[in-house]
């Protein structure tokens, strides 16, 4: 190991802890906003209520209920029905939590950013510098990836994590000596187990076209203009992909329209009927989590990720309209040679993380009203949708896959030959 | 006989009709979001039918049947002549009446000396009021926040009603 291994680790480290606080908070918000969300559409206000005592009616829209919730949560008792396993009855929240956290290790939130500054030598180096002795830290020419792992199977990682949610939930619906929770459980895995088909099969079409299982390849390559005007997104080349795509992914959360395995009016809380207090609410912030992997994924493969169309490192371009602005053209970072450049690009990183961070919100806002607006699915009609309807357009979404990449190989000169870009 | 009609085959793709439901659910949700800004508010006119109760009190209708109260006389005492037609006609059973003799001025021949009403039992009805001949005894207080600590304290005597 060198010493640019090593600020590489560190990077990676820092990323894994940024991208878990950023999603934590954002799911400890979701369950304020979720409950603000669904009152705004059925014309009530939602909780406003909770307050801190010794400031009065100083409410912030309720927001102090995240607070209040998981007060209350933590202090309540802690039920275990006689006759269960009681270690798993315990591992199974924690495997529902913990592992709906790992999938975004792989989740690039901004481009790729180089350091051009200057090498610096180990000695310079306080503390870490005397274990390198004689070893330079390139920092002249540093890149920087925003992503905890920048793996190879970025795609099929996703998936595996995928796959390993139905563990938590199955240990849960076993472990609880309750006909319920094992019929909620039952539920779940049966139709996690089926859509985890069309899951992997809508995202082929994706791999194809951009020519990678890696997310940030992925991602960069939808940088790319069609026709020179329109961002080459997924959602533009695969529209019929995300569809299915959202789907399963929908399906694979357990969110209505497809919450089966909780319904409620049926088998009053499905899986976790039996947990009370800490471990119900690691249930209920782990699904949240998993909807926020979602948003993550479908921004990731469908809505360019962390592009902002047009906008680049290098500046503004729009090939068919002749548009064409570098960030050097403008007079302070001219002036400013390398430091402006480097401030500018900084710049661009950090409207990128906001713009990737903006369309995850915008797909919980999707989520959290699709949730709030279609009726639940029976558990037969759910398995016909998946089974009948799903797969068998998910395999020709890959034909259309396949005939979209001949179309592109052969026809791309001509076309940029015939708009004259 | 009625005959079914078929489903249109768009309805069947049910994709559209999901997309509709979509759009009035976030139609609400935007409307009642920007009726919500200082400002916007006048452009916008929010659907939110919350009243926030307890700063703001809900308009209560005028036939609506709260706490109950006894109607004066000029003098102010009470008009009820201690008749029991309001607790014979009582379903639950909740009003207990003692009757005493003549007053000192000799108005009526009969007052109550104990006017007894358990909130707890009463089911606001308003039979009461519609058995009284005498106009004494009303459920137009409006008043609908009774909250004590022990049930004892919900029954009412002469003092409370003519408050």
């Amino acid at each position: 190991m060198n010493l640019d291994a090593l600020l590489t680790l560190k990077l990676q480290c820092l990323w894994a802890l940024v991208a878990f606080g950023a999603v934590s908070s954002l799911a400890g918000l979701l369950t304020w906003g979720e409950r603000k969300q669904v009152s705004l559409i059925q014309d009530r206000i939602g909780p406003n209520r909770a307050n801190l005592r010794f400031i009065r009616n100083w409410r912030l829209f309720g927001l102090f209920h995240i607070i209040a919730d998981a007060v209350k949560s933590m202090t309540k008792e802690d039920f275990v029905p006689a006759g269960a396993y009681k270690w798993m009855h315990l591992l199974a929240p924690l495997i529902s939590l913990g592992v709906s956290f790992i999938a975004f290790a792989v989740v690039p939130f901004a481009g790729p950013f180089t350091i051009r500054w200057r090498d610096v030598p180990a000695v310079e180096i306080p503390l870490l510098g005397q274990f390198f002795p004689g070893q330079t830290l390139h920092l002249s020419h540093f890149p920087v990836s925003f992503q905890a792992a920048d793996l190879n199977v970025g795609i099929l990682f996703v998936l595996a994590v995928g796959a390993f949610l139905v563990y938590g939930v199955l240990m849960a619906g076993f472990a609880s000596n309750n006909k319920f929770s094992f019929l909620g459980a039952m539920r779940a895995a049966s139709q996690m187990f089926s859509y985890e088909i069309a899951l992997g099969l809508s995202i082929i079409g994706v791999i194809l076209i951009y020519n990678s299982t890696n997310l940030s390849v992925i991602v960069e390559r939808q940088g790319a203009l069609i026709f020179g005007i329109i961002p080459k997104w997924g959602i533009v080349t695969q529209p019929l992909a995300f569809i299915l795509f959202f789907t399963c992914g929908l399906m694979e959360i357990k969110r209505i329209p497809f919450d089966a395995p909780e319904g409620e009016s049926e088998i009053v809380a499905g899986y976790f009927l039996e947990y009370s207090g800490a471990k119900f609410m690691m249930f209920l912030f782990s699904e949240y989590v998993e909807l926020i992997m979602l948003a993550a994924m479908c921004a990731v493969l469908f809505f360019g990720g962390w592009q902002i169309p047009f906008v680049s490192q290098a500046g503004i371009s729009i090939p068919l309209l002749h548009v064409q602005f570098a960030w050097t053209d403008l007079p302070w970072v001219a002036a400013h040679k390398a430091l402006g450049i480097e401030l500018v690009n900084l710049a661009v990183v950090l409207a990128q993380a906001g713009f990737f961070a903006f369309k995850v919100v915008a797909f919980c806002w999707i989520m959290v009203t699709v949730r709030w607006t279609f009726p639940r699915f029976r558990y037969d009609q759910i398995m016909r949708l998946g089974w009948r309807r799903i797969l068998p357009l998910s395999m020709v979404n890959i034909v259309l896959a396949v005939g979209i990449v001949l179309v592109e190989d052969k026809f791309k000169p001509v076309i940029q030959k015939v708009l004259g870009y | 006989m009625l005959k079914k009609k078929p489903t249109p085959n768009w309805v069947r793709l049910y994709l559209p009709e999901l997309l509709r439901g979509f759009y009035i659910t976030s139609k609400h949700f935007w409307i009642n979001l920007l009726g919500f800004i200082p400002g916007l508010d006048r452009v916008i006119k929010k659907e939110v039918v919350t009243y926030q109760w307890p700063e703001v009190e809900r308009p209560i209708s005028d036939r609506w049947r709260g706490k109950h109260r006894h109607n004066r006389r000029e003098d102010g005492s009470t008009k009820c002549v201690a008749c029991y037609c309001c607790s014979t006609v009582c379903p639950a059973q909740c009003i207990t009446i003692e009757a005493g003799e003549t007053r000192e001025d000799a108005v009526t021949e009969k007052v109550p000396t104990r006017f007894d009403i358990n909130l707890f039992e009463c089911v606001y009805c308003g039979m009461c009021v519609e058995a009284c001949p005498c106009d004494a005894i009303y459920m137009d207080t409006k008043e609908m926040r009774m909250c004590e600590y022990t049930p004892d304290k919900f029954v009412i005597g002469l003092k409370e009603l003519l408050k």
